[in-house]
């Protein structure tokens, strides 16, 4: 070995011992999950397998229909593990959930009535932690239901859905909350900032109505003919062999083209601002078929309840506003030291009407009221704690 | 001889491979009768009861000779329906998970609004789970013996 080669070999040496030092080492563990579903799935199975009883206690201390009870926290105790793998799944942005979007409409989706059951014990968990004068904890842990809520997402109706009932939960114990909290305006701004920084990620049927397109106009084939029959006469063989013997190349393609046309009307009145009532008519007429023509009826079975959606679209967003409009009139209170005679301007209203809500000060609080709209579903109560 | 659970099981059992007829009408019967004088005999029930029971007796003879009579009387009806009729197409068999499919729950959403998606999940629920095993890492690992 000549000096230069010497030379060379000691610089490379020194090179690698100097990397070796200062590098940091490398990982003993792996990394927790980056998608949040995983985790998910973790609080799933980790949820407390309870009978219908304490099921319905759990739901009905979610609902806000009965106080927690010893039983009820007993219950709750015992999802402890369910809720910390929900706490670490908020945290994580991405949740793909796995759907098998290749199988159609036969897409097995068993996560959905968990979900549903593990918004109950997350909001149960809330009423228990506000029952005990926590009421930061008892609304951060609505906020994480929220977060949960937009991670179900919105690529299914299905999911949609749920998600929309998920936060219609979250938005009522938040209602009765925030009253509770009415003295403490440093407390009612932290939330007023963490609902309109979450207000960044929304959900909408739109995307849920193209998927189902993509899925249906693939179904609506003659290669798809027995995947179609499965879709449309479930078990009943009889049925389904008929629908295969019948469904030739011209009903289908028929089909389709209606199809599309049906959901092409549904995605411009969802994306359109108009009057609530005028949107509905609408989405009415998109299920208007003829009896007699097969075409018709195979694309009837493929359009859903889109006004039904759409009210629960509609309901949900109003409730968001009633729920934004409450704090600041608990906010206003709280920098006055008393309920305001009207409503202050500017707020988010109702999504029905387009309008400002009905403001009306009661014996315990407040009532914001969707004008024009008599039911007790379409009035949110804010009652203040003396 | 047999005796009287024989003889339900015997019904109950409905066996296929027996050929009825008359005379083994009449034999069913005549083994009842003689499995319910055999157990008053024997004493089954206190003595001083058996006298008591005479009425009663004849009236239970009566009533499991009629509903022999009858189980034998449906099973031969529907034994001699069986091969002149082909059996109706039976549904084919639904599998539990098909409460969980897309389409099945569209549907119920369709059908029953909210509410009725809601029922469906809770039946899922009793239906599959949480099942929720409360072991911990380290149960996990333990032997069987705990160690």
């Amino acid at each position: 070995m000549n000096n230069a080669h010497r030379g060379w070999f000691a610089g490379t040496l020194f090179v690698a011992l100097t990397v070796a030092v200062v590098a940091p080492p490398a990982l003993a563990i792996p990394p927790d999950p980056n998608n949040a579903a995983l985790l998910y799935y973790q609080s799933f199975l980790t949820l407390a397998q309870l009978d219908d009883a304490a099921r319905d206690r759990i739901a009905a201390v979610a609902r806000g229909d009965k106080a927690p009870d010893k039983q009820a926290r007993e219950d709750i105790g015992k999802c402890a593990g369910a809720i910390e793998f929900a706490e670490a799944a908020v945290k994580v942005p991405a949740c793909d959930w796995g759907v098998r979007y290749s199988r159609g409409f036969e897409a097995l989706m068993p996560q959905m009535a968990q979900m549903r059951f593990l918004s109950f014990v997350l909001i149960a968990d809330a009423r228990i932690r506000a029952a005990d004068g926590n009421y930061k904890g008892a609304l951060e842990r609505c906020l994480m239901t929220g977060t949960f809520a937009r991670q179900i997402g919105d690529e299914t109706f299905i999911s949609y859905l749920v998600s929309v009932g998920v936060r219609d939960l979250e938005y009522k114990c938040m209602q009765d909350i925030v009253g509770r909290s009415a003295a403490d305006a440093k407390l009612l701004q932290w939330l007023k900032d963490e609902l309109a920084a979450s207000d960044v990620v929304t959900l909408s049927p739109v995307r849920s109505l193209k998927n189902e397109m993509e899925i249906v106009s693939d179904l609506l084939r003659v290669d798809n003919v027995e995947k179609l029959a499965r879709a449309l006469a479930g078990t009943d063989p009889k049925k389904a062999a008929v629908i295969v013997r019948k469904a030739d190349q011209k009903i289908l393609e028929r089909a389709r083209g209606l199809y599309a046309e049906r959901m092409s009307s549904a995605l411009t009145i969802f994306s359109t601002p108009m009057p609530y009532e005028q949107a509905v008519a609408q989405l009415k007429q998109l299920r208007d078929f003829d009896p007699n023509d097969p075409s018709s009826q195979v694309v009837q079975a493929f359009i859903p309840g889109l006004d039904k959606i759409f009210s629960q679209k509609t309901a949900i967003e109003t409730h968001a506003n009633a729920i934004k409009a409450g704090i600041e009139v608990l906010l206003s209170r709280a920098k006055t030291g008393q309920l305001a005679d009207a409503l202050p301007s500017s707020l988010p209203g109702d999504a029905f009407s387009g309008k400002d809500f009905d403001y009306a000060k009661t014996k315990d609080g407040f009532t914001l009221r969707c004008p024009g709209r008599d039911l007790d579903v379409y009035r949110y109560e804010f009652k203040i704690s003396k | 001889m047999k005796s009287t659970e024989d003889m339900e099981k015997f019904v109950a059992d409905a066996k296929p491979h027996v050929t009825t007829g008359e005379s083994m009408d009449k034999r069913v019967l005549q083994d009842s009768f003689a499995a319910m004088d055999e157990k008053c005999r024997v004493g089954l029930a206190p003595p001083s009861l058996i006298g008591g029971l005479k009425p009663t007796l004849r009236f239970a003879k009566l009533a499991v000779a009629a509903a022999v009579i009858i189980a034998i009387g449906v099973f031969l009806t529907r034994d001699r329906q069986e091969p002149s009729q082909p059996a109706p197409p039976q549904p084919a068999v639904q599998a539990p998970t098909a409460m969980l499919s897309m389409m099945s729950l569209r549907t119920t959403y369709q059908r029953g609004g909210w509410d009725a998606l809601d029922r469906q999940f809770r039946d899922t629920l009793d239906q599959f789970g949480p099942v929720a095993s409360g072991l911990s890492m380290r149960q996990l690992l333990e032997g069987p013996n705990g160690s």
